[in-house]
């Protein structure tokens, strides 16, 4: 199993990267019976994909916002 | 004819009676009187008398025109050495110098005569080789950031067509080519100046534009080779040409055709830097909520994707772990409890069955087990024994030795 898992280090995965990894960690484990080690090792997994995802997004979400507050100073003037 | 007879019945005149009799003929004459003649002025004469005398030529001939004192004022403008023109007035004879001439009394451009014929015969031809083609016109960009402009350093136009652009679009840069736009030198600058736009300054758009003049100052732009290389051009022209009801072939090749130099600065910013502006506020909120919504549209997915995690969670795998193996240990506890139960009872029974037959219930009630010492064996006979014999006698509390004396056996 463990040379199944791709351990990346979550932390250098890419939003996408880690996202696709996610839906078919998670579809694995829908779509089939893991031993339990195993399992654990991808739930644990799938929670570290989420935390990714999740500060990636908030990261590009405070980036957005930052660029609004700059508006379109120069051509307002 | 009678040679004869016509020597005979000629007349005799004086060179003034004939030359009379011509002027005569030639005033008489209502095609003579009144006609427009075209040609090329030369010879032009301006003595102090204030009369004007020219020569109108063509290719094949030349006639003697005069222009009196009193119609010279009003139309002197038009006459210059080597153009050509349409006078008109009438043909008479100038007696004294055995000449006929024409007494000019008007004088317009060729713009309604030859060159007019000119423009009708090019304009065909032109057409005829598919010049004029809608297919043909290319698309104005409208959003040329590099404007190319072609007209007189000195005239009006120019002015006019930087403010404009200027107004309507400060951000352009505008790349100007100075040519002649009228006189013999301004077809080849002009050509010159389409062909380096296109080789050299490559800008997105050309304006080739002049103000207003006469049909002769704008006839640059019917020149075949101004006409042909605005037709060649690769990058799109607006023309300028004029006022709106000047209609030059340049206009006709243009792929796009402006009535002044002003409304062609107009055409080439269609959009302005309000619109422009807009715009981009607009793009920039759309760009906004397209990113907004597609961060949305991702956290949903990952929403999604940790609830279903969530119910994978090896966390409900071990209750339920828990709970069979519970039921398992139920089930091996039953079982074994029911196997005990079973052992029990036998055991119970067995246990019974050894207390009913503990022989040391018997001697309870006053029995003796009587063995042989020599060999242990029970003495249930007399005859199993001998006199002398020594026997252990065993009781309720305990044993003690006796000695067999007296053996008697009963009948039976």
């Amino acid at each position: 199993m463990k040379n199944k898992i791709e351990t990346k280090n979550v932390e250098l995965l890419s939003y996408e990267d880690a996202y696709n990894e996610l839906i078919s960690l998670v579809e694995s484990l829908e779509s089939q019976v893991h031993p339990l080690d195993e399992s654990l090792i991808l739930f644990e997994r799938g929670q570290e994909l989420t935390r990714r995802c999740s500060i990636l997004l908030e990261q590009a979400e405070l980036k957005i916002l930052k660029l609004k507050e700059h508006k379109l100073v120069a051509l307002d003037e | 004819m009678d040679p004869k007879a016509t020597l005979k019945s000629a007349l005799s005149l004086s060179v003034t009676e004939l030359t009379r009799y011509l002027r005569q003929v030639i005033e008489s004459d209502d095609v003579l009187q009144e006609v427009w003649v075209q040609g090329e002025i030369s010879n032009l004469a301006r003595p102090g008398s204030g009369h004007v005398y020219f020569t109108l030529k063509d290719a094949g001939a030349s006639l003697r025109c005069v222009l009196w004192r009193i119609n010279a004022f009003r139309l002197i403008s038009f006459l210059k050495e080597g153009i050509g023109v349409e006078v008109h007035g009438s043909v008479t004879v100038y007696e004294a110098g055995g000449q006929y001439q024409m007494i000019v009394d008007g004088i317009r451009s060729m713009g309604e005569g030859l060159l007019f014929q000119e423009f009708i015969r090019l304009k065909k031809l032109l057409e005829e080789e598919g010049l004029f083609n809608p297919d043909k016109k290319r698309t104005i960009p409208s959003g040329a950031n590099r404007i190319g402009l072609i007209t007189s350093l000195t005239g009006a136009a120019l002015q006019d067509v930087l403010n404009t652009l200027r107004r309507r679009n400060p951000l352009l840069n505008v790349f100007i080519v100075p040519s002649a736009v009228q006189g013999n030198d301004a077809p080849l600058e002009l050509v010159k100046a389409i062909s380096d736009m296109n080789g050299i300054v490559k800008p997105e758009l050309i304006l080739i534009v002049r103000g207003g003049g006469s049909i002769e100052d704008l006839w640059v732009f019917n020149d075949e080779r101004v006409v042909r290389a605005i037709a060649a051009s690769e990058i799109p022209t607006i023309t300028g040409i004029g006022h709106e009801t000047d209609f030059t072939l340049s206009d006709f090749v243009a792929d796009l055709r402006a009535p002044t130099p002003t409304t062609a600065a107009e055409l080439a910013t269609p959009i302005t830097i309000l619109e422009l502006k807009d715009v981009l506020k607009h793009n920039y909120e759309d760009l906004i909520s397209v990113i907004e919504q597609s961060i949305d549209l991702k956290r949903d997915l990952v929403n999604d994707s940790h609830s279903r995690l969530t119910f994978l969670s090896p966390d409900r795998r071990i209750q339920t772990e828990w709970q069979t193996m519970d039921g398992v240990i139920r089930r091996l506890v039953t079982s074994q409890w029911h196997h005990l139960s079973i052992e029990k009872i036998k055991i119970n029974g067995l246990m019974a069955s050894l207390t009913s037959l503990n022989p040391i219930n018997v001697l309870k009630r006053g029995y003796a087990v009587v063995t042989r010492q020599l060999d242990s064996r029970l003495i249930s006979r007399v005859g199993q024994i001998s006199p002398g014999e020594d026997l252990l006698i065993r009781v309720q509390d305990g044993s003690f030795s006796a000695q067999a004396t007296n053996l008697s056996q009963e009948l039976e």
